[in-house]
């Protein structure tokens, strides 16, 4: 089969950038731990409330510093709606939905996961900047989907 | 095949220029997400 | 010549008509999105709306118009009738009630779950079992098409088929690997959850199944605009295809790779393990290379027709081709938007970095340059060449032709660069209205959703041009006898031999190894674990 010498050329420049943004997603996982929230664990929809691990909401914080937020997203808020947790330490998040697919974004940050009926979302992220965070529903949810919003307050640490 | 000027017989340049232009500013465009906004924007971890 | 004219002729005009109304719930879309106070405004008429839009455009457009190709394209470049012709009116008929089913259950409200259908959003049965037959309907069309080529094979055994053939042979197949998934989806849960046979399903197994489907879905649409591209533009372009089993590799390689890649669609998604979601993106980067060949192989037939237009400098060919044609002018634009489109998926699909842009405007900014130009365009640019041909009439309103494919490069350049923006500040997609009550972060996206409606308006004119145009050449245009429809010839002459990727049915087999690998093992460890199912709302 004949191919064009700069078609040739051409065809493993290609293949180099395909190696080189898989390597560089790559030195990100594994220098830094850098993942898609990925987390496997699963939760009855229709007792979310009743269940031990989201009956009580809110943030934590734990002895060495870091802290944990449980919420639930559902039509049409998120509960708790507004949270304060400090800058610079590692926050975990833990949600799930008693209804319908949600999304949960924190604007200006990497903080972003659905938020799916049966299976608790749970991610880790630390905040270096303090102030005031828009916190959205990103998947549609019905006609209030919009109106679907929290607000994420990050302090100055101790 | 005498019926064609002889400049469609060559290598293609122009597309070789044209397209290669494209992958630098490809690579270039993904790296600047990455490294202006990805990163800096906090790593998420399990 | 083309055969199965009418059939053909058919299944365009319904893809048509889907574009038409598809396009109205666009402006209003865009309008609403910028917060502009209108009359008809209201959130449920906007869910609606997209719902409709989504499904109209990307469901019924691309299947009803990828139908009349397959069947213009194979007919003409085989040159021998369907084989079954009365069963491919059988696929157009079924396909037709499955658009009205769920065209119905949509614009009547019961059904505003979008084009994605997450349960637990429940929609009403014949929203599902409408879908359900408009790909029953697609399958069958397949089948039809499958068989034509068969029989040519047999009368000519040891020849390379034409390269459109294989093209549509290709998106054949990743539709039917595809589309396995959606119908499982449908049949296994939702139709049964929707009739109340089922009280609960689980999201995410729905979710994997979507997806499984909804990426190759992807491919069903670009791929046929690709086949326009190869065989279509060179030859409309004054030139030659620069290389034919390049472009062979390439639909092999979409064979094999264009299913095993769904999880890069959740990223996000709890319940599914990183290792996975770390083959599909792996899968995701391999399927850049073939459309990085597209570009340098199209782009170089195009310099060979502006070579044999005279052009002897480094770019003077560019010039040379002619813009003015709409078809040519159509895909060139396409390509152009379609390059920008790549590189965003690159982003989209970079595992963890999908956060900076998951469910954000930046995704609709994404699409509307791939599926929304790239296909979309690259459709009505095909319309304006292939239907006098099918209605034996001259093209009617042809200065609104040549200028339609230009106002849509414009209205799209507004549209999808306002939603990149905004997409990378955060602003969601989907959203009624964003002013999350009177958020300082959410003003900051206001003036660029003013822009996005600019853009909204300008494509809006651009599809009407479209619209007008098809209906007065099928309505008013000339009779007269129209040239055959032709494929481009390769630079090199028509292939003699078979090449190891005329062997289609390996590909397929390579194709169903990987799709096994990718998602046998996560879908039976899912099935494996205790879930819980969630019954059914409906919120709209």
């Amino acid at each position: 089969m004949h191919v064009d010498l700069y078609e040739r050329i051409w065809m493993w420049g290609a293949g180099g950038i395909v190696i080189l943004f898989l390597g560089t997603i790559g030195v990100a996982t594994v220098s830094q731990g850098r993942l898609p929230p990925s987390h496997v664990e699963t939760i009855d929809p229709q007792s979310v409330f009743a269940d031990e691990r989201f009956a009580e909401r809110g943030v934590t914080i734990h002895p060495d510093g870091s802290a944990e937020v449980i919420m639930i997203a559902m039509m049409f808020n998120f509960l708790p709606n507004e949270i304060r947790v400090p800058a610079n330490v590692p926050v975990t998040f833990r949600l799930t939905s008693p209804d319908v697919v949600h999304g949960f974004q924190i604007v200006g940050t990497n903080g972003n996961t659905m938020v799916v009926p049966g299976y608790v979302s749970q991610f880790t992220i630390t905040f270096d900047t303090p102030g005031e965070y828009l916190i959205t529903c990103n998947e549609y949810c019905g006609l209030g989907h919009h109106n679907m919003s929290a607000t994420l307050i990050v302090e100055e640490g101790a | 095949m005498s019926d064609q000027p002889p400049e469609v017989g060559k290598h293609p340049r122009g597309t070789m220029a044209l397209v290669g232009l494209y992958g630098v500013l490809f690579v270039i465009g993904w790296f600047a997400i990455f490294l202006l906004i990805y990163l800096p924007r906090g790593a998420v971890t399990r | 010549m083309i055969h199965n004219r009418r059939l053909a002729t058919a299944n365009i005009g319904v893809a048509i008509a889907a574009f038409g109304i598809a396009t109205f719930m666009a402006l209003m879309q865009s309008l609403s999105r910028a917060s502009l106070d209108l009359p008809w405004r209201s959130a449920k008429m906007y869910y609606l709306s997209v719902t409709g839009h989504g499904v109209l455009m990307a469901l019924v457009f691309t299947t009803f118009f990828i139908m009349a190709l397959g069947v213009a394209f194979t007919t003409s470049a085989l040159n021998r009738p369907l084989k079954w012709p009365r069963a491919g009116w059988v696929a157009f008929w079924i396909a037709v009630v499955g658009t009205v089913m769920t065209t119905w259950a949509i614009l009547w409200g019961k059904a505003t779950v979008l084009y994605t259908f997450y349960p637990p959003l429940q929609a009403h049965w014949a929203f599902y079992v409408g879908v359900t037959l408009l790909v029953v309907g697609s399958w069958v069309w397949g089948a039809v098409v499958i068989a034509t080529y068969l029989g040519w094979k047999k009368d000519n055994p040891g020849k390379p088929m034409p390269l459109a053939v294989y093209g549509i042979l290709t998106t054949i197949i990743v539709w039917y690997l595809a589309t396995v998934a959606v119908a499982s989806e449908m049949l296994f849960l939702l139709i049964p959850w929707s009739l109340g046979l089922k009280e609960t399903v689980d999201p995410l197994l729905a979710r994997m199944l979507f997806w499984f489907f909804g990426h190759p879905l992807v491919y069903f649409w670009l791929l046929p605009a690709y086949v326009v591209w190869y065989t279509v533009l060179p030859r409309e372009a004054g030139g030659k295809l620069f290389s034919d089993p390049l472009a062979r590799m390439v639909f092999a390689l979409f064979i094999i790779l264009s299913t095993p890649v769904g999880f890069h669609h959740q990223f996000m998604d709890p319940g599914i393990a990183a290792g996975w979601k770390m083959a599909h993106t792996i899968a995701t980067f391999a399927i850049l290379f073939p459309s990085f060949v597209t570009a340098f192989t199209v782009t170089a037939s195009l310099e060979v027709a502006g070579r044999m237009r005279g052009a002897t400098g480094w770019f003077d060919w560019i010039w040379k081709l002619p813009w003015n044609n709409p078809l040519v002018a159509s895909v060139l634009l396409s390509m152009i938007m379609f390059a920008v489109g790549g590189f965003g998926g690159a982003i989209n699909a970079a595992f963890g970095m999908n956060a900076v842009v998951h469910n954000t405007a930046w995704i609709q900014g994404h699409f509307h340059l791939t599926v929304g130009t790239a296909v979309a365009l690259t459709f009505m640019g095909t319309a304006y060449w292939l239907v006098p041909k099918l209605v034996g009439r001259d093209l009617e309103l042809s200065l609104l032709a040549k200028w339609q494919p230009y106002l849509w490069f414009v209205g799209m350049l507004l549209f999808s660069i306002s939603n990149h923006i905004t997409g990378l500040m955060g602003m969601p997609r989907r959203v009624f209205e964003a002013g999350y009550g009177g958020s300082e972060i959410a003003a900051q996206w206001s003036g660029l959703t003013l822009v996005s409606a600019l853009g909204g308006i300008l494509l809006f004119v651009s599809a009407s041009f479209f619209l007008l145009s098809m209906l007065g050449t099928v309505l008013a245009g000339r009779k007269a006898e129209q040239p055959p429809l032709e494929f481009a010839e390769p630079l090199e002459g028509q292939p003699t031999k078979l090449l190891v990727f005329d062997r289609v049915w390996a590909w397929v087999v390579v194709a169903v190894i990987l799709v096994a690998i990718a998602y046998a093992y996560p879908l039976a460890d899912h099935l494996a674990m205790e879930t819980f199912g969630s019954p059914g709302f409906k919120p709209f």
